[in-house]
């Protein structure tokens, strides 16, 4: 089931009424109730993988209880092993064996050796590297004595599968999921209220920005071999545009979702666009992704590396980005992307400049000429390594941007101008609201403005918008693959 | 609780009329179909694909045709869509006013809305056609029309109202407002559809069912009036690749014709007269030309 579709907006409407005004009373049949319509969200578009959640639930829920009861120290570490195993080795064997087994066969024949690995037809479950690494998470901080193991099932089962955030995050942490699903939620019309203008604020940017962007993207990465370099151009800026209008779209729409529901869930982007530097773009950017890689790859391996300074750093940050980039998925483009994105962090760390914040005055309406630099600069650099991002294979990378660097750049860009101008018009709209609320928790924190005419004609604006100018064709997420 | 609740209605509401009222505005220029399903019940029809969904202008007819029940509707989709069978019957039975005795029938014809398709598997009662409209729609004359808004979303082109490249009269016929003006243009449309009508003849297949449900069409609207059966022209590459794919296209319309004591008015071969942009479709000069000729030919029919 998908955000925007009817099937989903007819799922939530009546799981709404039953959450709020039959199962209310009573704590326990409330989180049955939305763990039933986790399993009908996840198990709608294949029943067969709501099998495998199951057994992944009640794997962990039994390990993270065995490890906290534990006394003997070997056994916990046999115990957080299997764990391990089990979450790594899933995600291995679901997302990455065809690709292990395919690069081999290829490194073979290279070196002259034929092989008969086979590839499987393996049906991937969704949202595996989202739910993974909550399991992962809750697991280590138990081994840690960060957290208690829950004895509740009912409650560690909704953490892993709470349907706003199960498919493509945020990734929560159990310390702070957790205790809300323990205590009884209490309908807050102002939270609740804000949940909604975060969710129309996600459908704007899905399906104005990101579905009109999807239409022109494909179109220039389809034919880019036939395309002046004007217009491969403007495919890479569009497509830059359309992944964080698609990702943060959809993450806006889960945290109002679970506003609507009474959780408070992690914040996944902080206008990350707007990041004078690239250490500071991986701060905004998929947050819960980077701070979960940060917690539990980076800080151990930069303590690890210690003794070796700024040598030591860069390879933490390195590892830290690959990880980062093989997590979207089984493909070397994904390993350059990290890559890329590892040694972009050189400069910063030899200048010293990677922690420093440069913070835009909270005052100011207008960036200086120096942070708007900084942050063209920043948006550049992203957009060009998105191109990795976006390409089938590293050949096509280097192919689209052997075409890109060409004198074509200076030529009238081929493409369908009325759309481009719609998309671009609506994208300078999206970065204007953001950047007032730059500070705010999502672009369409607007409680502030008093006057409720102006409130509600902003809502009625957003909406129409996207009903006329909006694609609904589109409707897959981008980081529904990952 | 209550006040958000009210405040959602509110929105819904608002957005509602809004969005309703934005479409009684631009609906002609928004959704290919939109209006038909908000138009009156009619008495006299055209039925077929977008050759006569834009080759054949009602009013003309109206004009130049009479003794019959006014005014003339163009209830034709596209191929897309289109095809005979029970469901585009079932569309015309609910689009017909029921005490229709005195009307006119115009049921275009062609090889290809009576063939089987690679979606349709006629044993096993599926068909292409079953979820697109006019067949999926229940509601046929309401305005505004909320089932065809929720049914078919994804056929409306909203921002097609500013660009305005398509125009849906309230009679039911389209003007395509961006015709190509050049030859080289025209060329291009011609070998498109020489090289998809001849994908199609590799594909599809001719169909019993599709022709038994062309005659009960017929013998249907027959109790209501008058149906003429007809074969509009299509360039002479086209109508080469229907000769092939159905050599018996013209013996099976007269035979219906015959059994029914109707009139098959074939036009077929007469393309030189008219401009068809892509080979298929006629220009809007042309549409008039045609339509005119046909309105000759029912009144030669009815003086007879």
């Amino acid at each position: 089931m998908i955000f925007n579709s009817v099937t989903f907006l007819c799922f939530f409407i009546s799981f709404f009424i039953f959450y709020w005004f039959v199962f209310n009373k009573n704590l326990k049949t409330q989180n049955l109730l939305l763990l039933s319509g986790s399993f009908i969200f996840y198990g709608w578009s294949d029943w067969r993988i709501l099998f495998f959640l199951i057994a992944v639930i009640a794997f962990n829920f039994w390990m993270g209880i065995a490890i906290e009861k534990t006394k003997s120290e070997t056994i916990k570490k046999q115990l957080i092993f299997l764990a391990m195993l089990q979450g790594i080795g899933g995600l291995a064997f679901f997302k990455y064996y065809n690709f292990f087994i395919s690069s081999l066969n290829h490194s073979l024949e290279f070196i002259g050796i034929s092989s008969n690995a086979q590839t499987l037809n393996i049906l991937v479950p969704l949202g595996i590297s989202f739910f993974t690494f909550k399991t992962i998470s809750y697991i280590l901080d138990i081994s840690k004595g960060k957290i208690n193991a829950t004895t509740d099932w009912i409650v560690f089962s909704n953490y892993v599968s709470f349907f706003p955030s199960l498919l493509s995050g945020p990734i929560d942490k159990s310390i702070k999921f957790v205790p809300q699903l323990e205590k009884k939620r209490v309908f807050n019309y102002d939270f609740a209220t804000d949940g909604l203008r975060q969710i129309l604020w996600g459908f704007f940017k899905k399906v104005l920005i990101a579905n009109n962007c999807a239409i022109l993207v494909s179109e220039i990465f389809d034919n880019y071999s036939q395309l002046p370099a004007s217009s491969l151009f403007i495919g890479a800026f569009l497509y830059a545009i359309q992944i964080y209008a698609d990702f943060s779209g959809y993450s806006d729409i889960a945290i109002g979702i679970a506003k609507l529901l009474g959780f408070s869930i992690s914040k996944n982007f902080d206008f990350p666009f707007f990041s004078q530097n690239i250490a500071e773009y991986w701060r905004k950017w998929h947050i819960s992704l980077t701070s979960w890689v940060t917690e539990y790859v980076f800080i151990p391996l930069s303590i690890y590396f210690r003794d070796y300074n700024k040598i030591g750093l860069f390879l933490a940050i390195m590892i830290n980005l690959l990880v980062v980039g093989i997590w979207h998925g089984a493909n070397w483009t994904f390993v350059l992307y990290g890559f890329v994105h590892g040694l972009l962090f050189i400069p910063l760390i030899i200048n010293g400049t990677m922690l420093k914040r440069k913070k835009i005055d909270k005052n100011k309406f207008l960036p200086t000429a120096m942070e708007f630099y900084n942050m063209s600069k920043t948006f550049l650099i992203i957009m060009l390594t998105m191109i990795i991002f976006r390409a089938s294979t590293i050949t096509d990378a280097f192919l689209f941007y052997n075409r890109l660097v060409s004198v074509s750049i200076f030529t009238v860009p081929v493409i369908d101008l009325s759309a481009l101008v719609i998309t671009l018009f609506y994208t300078a709209l999206m970065f204007f609201i953001e950047w007032i609320c730059r500070f705010k928790e999502h672009g369409l924190q607007i409680d502030s403005i008093n006057n409720k005419y102006f409130r509600w004609s902003i809502y009625l604006t957003i909406i129409f918008s996207s009903i006329v100018f909006g694609v609904f064709t589109e409707n897959q997420f981008i980081y529904f693959k990952f | 609780m209550k006040k958000f609740l009210k405040n959602i209605l509110i929105i819904v509401g608002l957005t509602s009329i809004l969005f309703f009222a934005f479409l009684k505005i631009n609906s002609q220029y928004v959704d290919f179909f939109y209006d038909k399903f908000t138009s009156p019940l009619q008495s006299s029809l055209i039925l077929g694909d977008s050759k006569g969904f834009m080759g054949i202008r009602p009013d003309i007819i109206d004009k130049e045709v009479k003794n019959f029940d006014h005014p003339m509707y163009n209830y034709s989709f596209t191929m897309g869509q289109t095809a005979y069978g029970d469901y585009y019957l079932n569309s015309v039975k609910r689009k017909l006013k029921k005490n229709t005795k005195n009307g006119l029938f115009i049921i275009s014809v062609n090889a290809w809305v009576l063939a089987e398709r690679e979606d349709d598997n006629i044993d096993k009662e599926i068909f292409f056609e079953a979820d697109l409209p006019p067949h999926n729609m229940h509601f046929q004359s309401i305005d505004p029309n909320i089932e065809y808004v929720i049914k078919n979303f994804n056929n409306f082109h909203f921002k097609s109202f500013y660009r305005k490249t398509s125009r849906l009269y309230k009679n039911g016929w389209q003007e395509v407002l961006n015709l190509p003006k050049d030859c080289v243009s025209c060329r291009k449309l011609n070998l498109n559809s020489i090289n998809k009508f001849t994908e199609f003849s590799k594909k599809w297949k001719n169909s019993k069912y599709r022709l038994s449900k062309l005659e009960e069409t017929v013998s249907f609207l027959k109790q209501h009036g008058t149906v003429i059966l007809l074969r509009m022209p299509g360039s002479f590459q086209i109508e080469q690749i229907e000769k092939k794919f159905c050599p018996n296209f013209d013996s099976n319309m007269s035979k219906i014709a015959d059994n029914n004591k109707i009139r098959y008015l074939n036009f077929a071969g007469t393309s030189n007269k008219y401009r068809l942009f892509d080979g298929v479709h006629f220009d809007l000069e042309s549409t008039i030309t045609f339509t005119k000729a046909l309105s000759d030919s029912i009144n030669i029919i009815n003086s007879k």
